[in-house]
């Protein structure tokens, strides 16, 4: 029987979840998973961090324990890069001229860092942050004393920022926005972790746009668009990601922004699948596609995506949770911050604070929190459930520490009225 | 510590029903839940894939998630149920007598 395998195309942390389910869920078939780098599958979290912090290394964070790829019969192609999806007979063709056919497909293709439109782009001591090779290359060069700029003051480039503070590195952080984390944090927020990095001595240029970066002897210069050059061992590029949609564009599959996929992560190809961050999903909380990047979305997707390719037929239906690392204190978002329209801030004894996002209707839609992970974690753990459950905002109780969050959501979902 | 003895770990009525206490003790940290049945069971404190307390998670029925990065356990049996998590937690005996929780240490 030619066609009863499973063909997995990319090895992070979805394509991995999904391996992993389609063993736990009793697939005793052939599962074939296409890795591009040539490395042993890895966790992607400690780049940013611990290994740029040079406190661990890829190692350390491997996905799967060892031996489990054997001891569970993976055909793992490890530095295979699939060039071609020939649906008509069901196929997949590598570049180096194998053919895969399969029952089912997963396209896990994740997602590459965004090159901006910037002269001197291509300058040698430019660097991004993406996949493990990058993380080691860049961590080699933080050495104490070196300056390192950033370009992008986002989630990635703040814990980049962090790290290399750590290993003793001057760190210049240059944003376009008026303010840091623009796309991850509310202002209020966004303010305390600016504090807490000038504290430990990151400088930063906000507002600020890049107009070219150039060679200069030793060092290279970022010139920005007010005259003003700043100069650096290296520069760390940090503006985004792109999802890698091109596999699946150039077969015919609907791409938009992310590789299309209904609520059972099927593209417009039914035997073909996609999860993590290559793919845009129906969400079931808001009906709108959305394309995620956390590891939390890759990590349930993955593993839905190798139970509904076996036919289970369940809808994704989990709530965006994200954290970061930023020195000794937390980062963590449930919801959708984009949708709210307005918010309402708690602040904690400590200095932690939560922030609640509400939309028109006054519903929480989102919850950030910073500060103590004790604190912080837990209230936007009860955030996710006000988010499910689509609770309104009682303004003054969500304003108020003495308030238990836990006992505030019991009794508002158990209002009749709702 | 020494081989298995019995220790006193705290109240009844520290522990909240629903909810976990810390309590550290011989250099170890340790999480002492509490049903809803009022059962109690007791696991280490410290997560098992990056450090963080148990006891500042999040409790669901049986289930504790790590406060970190949501990986959840079976406080009953210590069991790794969700990523990023995957090695099981310890646990340890417990009873109640005369409204004291005891924790049997190796």
């Amino acid at each position: 029987v030619t066609n009863e395998s499973m063909v997995i195309i990319g090895a992070g942390h979805a394509g991995c979840r999904a391996a992993e389910a389609l063993r736990a869920h009793g697939w005793r078939g052939t599962i074939r998973l296409v890795e591009a780098e040539g490395r042993i599958p890895y966790q992607r979290p400690p780049l940013s961090k611990a290994v740029l912090a040079g406190s661990a290394s890829i190692s350390d964070s491997e996905m799967f324990p060892e031996g489990w790829l054997g001891r569970h019969e993976i055909d793992f192609r490890p530095g295979s890069v699939a060039k071609a999806i020939h649906r008509d007979v069901c196929r997949v063709e590598l570049v180096d001229g194998s053919h895969l056919s399969y029952a089912r497909l997963l396209l896990a293709t994740g997602a590459r860092a965004r090159r901006p439109d910037i002269p001197g782009i291509d300058n040698s001591r430019v660097r991004f942050l993406r996949d493990a090779a990058g993380a080691e290359d860049l961590s080699s060069q933080l050495l104490s004393g070196a300056h390192l700029v950033i370009i992008g003051g986002g989630l990635i480039g703040m814990e980049a920022a962090a790290s290399a503070i750590t290993r003793g590195c001057a760190v210049t952080v240059i944003e376009t926005a008026q303010r840091l984390l623009p796309r991850s944090a509310p202002p209020s927020i966004a303010t305390m972790i600016g504090n807490l990095h000038e504290d430990a001595g990151v400088q930063f240029k906000l507002d600020s746009s890049v107009v070219d970066i150039s060679g200069e002897d030793q060092a290279c210069a970022v010139r920005l668009g007010d005259g003003t050059k700043v100069l650096g061992d290296v520069v760390l590029v940090c503006t985004g990601n792109v999802p890698n949609t091109e596999l699946a564009e150039s077969a015919g599959i609907a791409v938009d922004d992310g590789i299309l996929v209904d609520p059972y992560l099927r593209t417009s190809d039914d035997r073909i699948l996609a999860a993590g961050d290559a793919c845009r999903v129906d969400d079931q909380v808001l009906g709108v596609k959305i394309r995620s990047e956390s590891w939390k979305s890759a990590e349930s997707q993955g593993e839905l995506a190798g139970r509904n390719m076996l036919g289970a037929g369940v809808a994704y239906n989990s709530i965006p949770w994200m954290w970061s690392d930023q020195y000794d204190k937390v980062l963590q978002v449930t919801g959708y911050p984009d949708r709210g329209c307005s918010a309402v801030e708690r602040e904690m004894e400590n200095g932690s604070r939560l922030v609640f996002h509400l939309d028109e209707s006054s519903h929480v839609v989102a919850v950030s929190g910073f500060g103590i992970l004790k604190d912080v974690s837990r209230g936007v753990r009860m955030g996710q459930e006000m988010v499910r459950r689509r609770i309104f905002a009682n303004k003054p109780m969500l304003e108020d520490r003495s308030i238990d969050l836990k006992l505030f959501v019991k009794a508002e979902s158990d209002k009749p009225d709702r | 510590m020494t081989e298995n003895t019995w220790r006193r770990a705290c109240d009844v009525s520290e522990v909240a029903k629903d909810d976990v206490k810390r309590w550290d003790f011989g250099g170890r940290s340790f999480a002492i839940f509490r049903s809803q049945l009022d059962e109690f069971f007791v696991t280490d404190n410290v997560c098992t894939h990056e450090h963080a307390y148990l006891s500042d998670g999040y409790i669901d029925g049986y289930t504790v998630e790590c406060p970190r990065h949501a990986g959840m356990f079976d406080i009953r049996s210590g069991k790794a149920i969700s990523p990023p998590v995957c090695v099981n937690l310890r646990t340890f005996a417990v009873k109640v007598k005369q409204n004291s929780v005891y924790v049997l240490l190796d």
